[in-house]
């Protein structure tokens, strides 16, 4: 949110169980239509193989010109 | 203060409709409050008097409050007007940056402000440092946290479940405040320690957990007691172990009697706790380790410190007879913040 609001694009992800929180600090910070990637909660205290699932969730909300190459 | 209070109009009600009517909307922690009418609002400020410098905005909602909103959130709550500037003090300090508001607001940890009173304040508005200070029973204590919290929940809009994420909460969220005995201490009250004029009144604001006890009625020595007190204060599960942030080290008086008669200072029970404070490394588990050396936390000699210097260690002397003391741990991604109660009980 810091780095949009200095005028660089960059995405906040966040997980669903946080997005109220994370739309509530960008409507206080005036930054109403900040992007957000949500995934599915939790992050933390995943096996590799959940979290890889995690990060393809994010990558599928990507516009295709934003993912990383195959 | 800036911002302009919104006045509602409600049909008329009794106290038992008006605790239904704001439940229903959220104004509340759960337990009946007082309602806020133009008149008790009115009375209250007149009766409190002066009451301090401006504050907000109240995060997370960002909505910079009317000195209204306040005094009607303290009706609410049963906060006696001479406790007011009190507060409105406690609103000022956790809305500095260092204290990080949002986070400790919105945080899953069971964190919340307590307010630590110091001074002239304690008398004028008859904060609790004695028998139970951290406990019910006692007008200002219950009622002083109280309001702050309702600010906070009703102007910041910090709810369960929407914009306060606590995983589970603490029942010191309801209200958290006491005065330091600086009658009984031997040391320097906390304020005073922190650059404050003796006697001037000051509120510390910590991002804390509930109390945990330290029953210590085998110990003689100062020494040992300071070993009973880093043991309860070593514990993995605190986010003092590795985010750093202050432990709030509450001494009861007759521990504080026995550390003083063996010579202890401030300086020194800080540095031995901290060196005493140790986390067996066996203790930890493997994947606590790996999260722990992702953040550069590294054991020594099969030992994790506590993160945070021996500065980090508040200590405090308030509570009735007994061999207890308490040490609250704190949120670690916030720090302390004292300030001067102003208004009516700066000199009070």
């Amino acid at each position: 949110m810091e780095l949009e609001l200095r005028g660089v694009a960059a995405v906040t992800i966040v997980t669903d169980t946080f997005r109220p929180l994370a739309l509530a600090q960008a409507r206080s910070r005036g930054h109403a239509g900040l992007a957000l990637i949500v995934v599915s909660h939790p992050v933390g205290g995943l096996r590799p193989d959940e979290l890889a699932g995690r990060a393809a969730e994010a990558v599928a909300q990507l516009a295709p010109a934003q993912r990383p190459a195959e | 203060m800036s911002g302009s209070a919104q006045l509602l109009e409600l049909p008329e009600m009794n106290a038992g409709g008006w605790y239904e009517y704001a439940e229903e909307r959220g104004w509340g922690d759960g337990l009946p409050t007082l309602a806020p009418t133009v008149e008790s609002v009115d009375a209250y400020l007149a009766e409190a008097g002066p009451c301090g410098s401006a504050v907000g905005p109240v995060p997370p909602s960002g909505v910079i409050p009317d000195v209204r909103s306040l005094a009607a959130n303290a009706v609410m709550a049963g906060c006696p007007p001479a406790a007011f500037s009190i507060v409105v003090a406690a609103l000022r300090a956790v809305l500095a940056e260092e204290f990080n508001p949002v986070g400790v607001m919105a945080t899953t940890h069971p964190c919340t402000p307590l307010v630590l009173v110091s001074g002239a304040a304690r008398a004028a508005a008859e904060v609790n440092a004695r028998h139970n200070c951290l406990g019910q029973g006692w007008r200002a204590n219950a009622t002083i946290g109280r309001a702050l919290h309702l600010i906070l929940v009703n102007l910041g809009g910090s709810r369960p479940g929407n914009l306060d994420r606590a995983t589970h909460g603490s029942p010191a969220k309801y209200a958290y405040c006491f005065a330091e005995d600086e009658e009984t201490s031997p040391w320097p009250s906390l304020a005073v320690r922190r650059g404050f004029a003796p006697g001037g009144s000051v509120v510390t604001v910590f991002a804390a957990e509930g109390p945990h006890n330290v029953n210590d009625h085998g110990s003689t020595s100062g020494e040992e007691l300071l070993v009973t007190i880093a043991a309860v204060m070593a514990t993995p599960g605190s986010n003092n172990f590795y985010f750093g942030g202050e432990h709030l080290v509450v001494l009861g008086p007759e521990h504080a009697a026995t550390l003083a008669r063996d010579g202890w200072e401030v300086a020194r029970m800080q540095q031995k706790l901290h060196d005493l404070a140790r986390v067996p490394q066996a203790v930890v588990s493997a994947g606590k380790q790996a999260e722990l050396a992702a953040l550069a936390v590294e054991a020594a000699s099969g030992y994790y410190r506590m993160a945070g210097g021996p500065e980090s260690i508040q200590i405090v002397v308030a509570g009735g007879a007994g061999k207890h003391s308490a040490w609250v741990p704190t949120f670690g991604a916030s720090r302390c913040v004292s300030v001067a109660v102003e208004g009516s009980l700066a000199h009070a």
